[in-house]
């Protein structure tokens, strides 16, 4: 899938306009990156990747790109 | 494995009772922000809850009194034919004695019952039913009062949002004409540290600790893995359906409701999606009551009845899956058939048992 779908994806995911986020980007600088973005990224994870990921692997999350490397 | 079928019981009736005082969740906009609160009403499903204020402490034992005088009332049980009373909570009355054994004495009950507390959150309903079933499987006690309420909302450290205060009471009694009831329940003790209260027990006993950072609301993060225990939610709890309705040779279609305990919304909607729960089987009652523990469950059945689907009340008992999962960690299901007319709008309270207890002075 197009980075950019799945950069979509996460948009939608966090609440945010479109083109608000780059692979770079810190995930702690993102206000919007909460408890309830750490369960949907879970959903989005099981429903459209068939990926299930812990607790301590949605913390240790650094950037954006570490969550589009999942996103296979 | 704690697979079950315990004959000859009969849910004779539940009922339910709330603290008057009611948090409307868009008071937490001010300290929240608007988007936030917005979206943790969307989220989680929570729009109002019930709770004490601090200064006026309602507690749980108040609650499954009151809950259970209305249930004895309603259908005119007598006290002295009650042989036991279990009362389940994780916010007991006093470290000791066992909050149960105090309700014997305010309920009027005889002496010849038996009483006592567990220690269980959100799966406690469907251990209590567990309990209660059990006690009644030789026919010598024919009736056993469950009690189930957690009122610490008001304290939260953590959530403080999410969580709402409740007490409830169920009548089981030994019938033989009653169909079996079936139960599967489970524990991941391995997943303990991810919903705790560590201070205050014996380990960690330092409560004053505890108060403060409660007081200055900065908990430690520890208290709720909130990625785990939705984890644990939404993968445990289908795979505990799945094998519970080939344990029982039954489906999704041999029950009318499914009241599963009110953790979240998007907790339940992932439990829903993975087991093909048609909606209009799976009532939600946390709108009006947030996650209220052990009590959601019973909570959720008389809601069910009274203000979600009154009509079915209507042309005799209903088979209802029941289904608690969380701190422990703990989980478990069963089925039961109940007379929606058994079971009670939900009542609200703000009594405070005076209990002439003599305190140290403080000054």
């Amino acid at each position: 899938m197009e980075q950019k779908e799945k950069l979509l994806k996460l948009e939608e995911l966090m609440d945010l306009e479109e083109g608000c986020l780059h692979a770079e980007d810190q995930l702690s600088d993102i206000e919007e990156w909460d408890s309830i973005a750490h369960l949907s990224l879970i959903i989005l994870l099981e429903d459209d990747y068939n990926k299930e990921i812990s607790g301590a692997e949605v913390r240790a999350l650094k950037t954006v790109q570490d969550i589009l490397a999942l996103m296979q | 494995m704690a697979l079950d079928r315990l004959k000859h019981v009969r849910v004779s009736g539940i009922a339910c009772c709330v603290p008057q005082n009611i948090v409307d969740i868009n008071e937490f906009e001010k300290e929240k922000g608007t988007k936030a609160t917005e979206s943790f009403k969307k989220t989680t499903g929570v729009f109002q809850k019930h709770c004490c204020h601090k200064d006026h402490i309602i507690t749980a034992g108040d609650l499954c009194y009151h809950a259970a005088e209305k249930l004895i009332e309603e259908l005119s049980v007598d006290k002295d034919s009650i042989d036991a009373v279990i009362f389940i909570t994780q916010s007991a009355d006093y470290p000791y004695p066992a909050t149960a054994c105090v309700l014997q004495y305010r309920l009027g009950l005889s002496q010849e019952c038996l009483a006592y507390d567990i220690n269980l959150g959100c799966s406690g309903y469907v251990y209590g039913l567990h309990v209660a079933a059990a006690y009644l499987q030789s026919g010598h006690l024919k009736r056993v009062l469950l009690l189930t309420g957690e009122a610490n909302a008001h304290r939260q450290p953590v959530s403080a949002m999410l969580f709402g205060e409740a007490g409830s009471a169920t009548l089981l009694e030994y019938d033989e004409s009653q169909p079996e009831m079936n139960f599967l329940l489970r524990t991941k003790g391995s997943g303990f540290r991810e919903l705790i209260i560590p201070y205050g027990g014996m380990r960690h006993p330092d409560y004053l600790f505890f108060a403060e950072l409660v007081k200055d609301n900065k908990p430690p993060r520890n208290f709720m893995d909130g990625a785990e225990v939705f984890n644990f939610s939404t993968r445990e709890v289908p795979k505990l359906f799945k094998d519970f309705f080939v344990a029982c040779d039954c489906t999704e279609e041999d029950f009318d409701a499914f009241v599963l305990h009110q953790a979240n919304l998007i907790i339940l909607k992932q439990i829903m999606k993975k087991l093909k729960l048609p909606k209009e089987k799976c009532p939600i009652s946390l709108d009006c009551y947030g996650n209220t523990s052990s009590a959601s469950v019973p909570l959720g059945i008389c809601d069910y009845f009274n203000r979600i689907n009154p009509e079915a009340k209507e042309g005799g008992p209903k088979h209802i899956a029941v289904c608690g999962y969380g701190v422990g960690l703990s989980l478990g299901v069963a089925s039961l058939h109940i007379d929606g007319n058994c079971c009670f709008p939900v009542i609200t309270t703000n009594e405070a048992f005076e209990d002439g207890v003599e305190l140290c002075d403080r000054s």
